[in-house]
């Protein structure tokens, strides 16, 4: 099980768009059962991320201690693919 | 005009949350236009004001897609009294800074200034809103609403294949 990590500043808006977005996709790409998504601020990154495979925000964040993936490109859908690629990488890791 | 406040996915909207053409100096004084109306309307309290100028200072919400740009300023969930939705067409295009990208600019003619009351919540609202806002005729006319009448119904339409 991959657990992953969607920030975004307030952990209200933005991490939720993402969140669902890539749920649908890794869905449809087979990996249903296998990932374990959570929500937070940005500001508690530092904190949480270090129990996590991987970790995506729409902000920049410092101090992450897990693998970091930026994710506007699920909200405008600009380099999704690219982004959908590198994780897929880590979570075949 | 149909003054009747529409609910999109628990996401209110009505015609007072709307501008055409809002004349702005820059994306600070377009976001301080827009949260002194939503706190005028009682949509949210006069503490969101500060909290969504200070938040977009720090975690700015400029979103660059193909041809234009957005911004969808917002803040905490404290600030709120009930969800909504206001949008701005800008009479003419401010700077934003790009959301998680502190070197990037985005030249935005769209503001929609969300007011989410509920954590986690209106998952199916901001997930269509963003899929939709993807679509480049989409966008674009909902940028070249010339009524707010038009904007609204240009906005619903957003929700329509969703429903």
């Amino acid at each position: 099980m991959k657990k992953i990590l969607v920030a975004c500043g307030a952990g209200v808006c933005t991490s939720t768009a993402v969140l669902n977005k890539l749920k649908s996709i890794l869905d449809d790409r087979g990996f249903k059962g296998k990932y374990e998504l959570s929500q937070c601020k940005v500001a508690e990154v530092p904190a949480k991320s270090s129990g996590y495979d991987l970790c995506i925000a729409t902000t920049t964040v410092s101090e992450v201690k897990c693998p970091f993936i930026m994710g506007i490109p699920f909200l405008t859908g600009r380099g999704l693919d690219d982004v959908i690629k590198k994780i897929l990488k880590e979570l075949e890791k | 005009m149909e003054n009747t406040i529409t609910s999109i996915f628990d996401m209110n909207i009505k015609p007072e949350y709307l501008f055409i053409h809002l004349d702005a100096v820059d994306n600070m004084d377009a976001i301080k236009q827009m949260a002194v109306n939503l706190a005028k309307q009682g949509v949210v309290k006069n503490s969101f004001i500060p909290a969504v100028l200070e938040r977009e200072r720090i975690f700015s919400t400029g979103l660059q897609f193909d041809e234009t740009g957005i911004a969808i300023p917002h803040t905490d969930t404290q600030h709120i009294n009930s969800s909504a939705i206001s949008i701005a067409i800008l009479k003419k295009p401010v700077t934003f800074q790009a959301m998680g990208m502190p070197d990037s600019k985005v030249n935005v003619e769209i503001i929609f200034m969300l007011a989410i009351k509920t954590a986690h919540g209106h998952i199916k609202f901001l997930q269509t809103l963003m899929n939709q806002l993807q679509n480049k005729v989409i966008l674009h006319n909902l940028i070249n609403s010339t009524s707010k009448k038009l904007l609204i119904n240009n906005f619903k339409s957003l929700f329509n294949k969703e429903n």
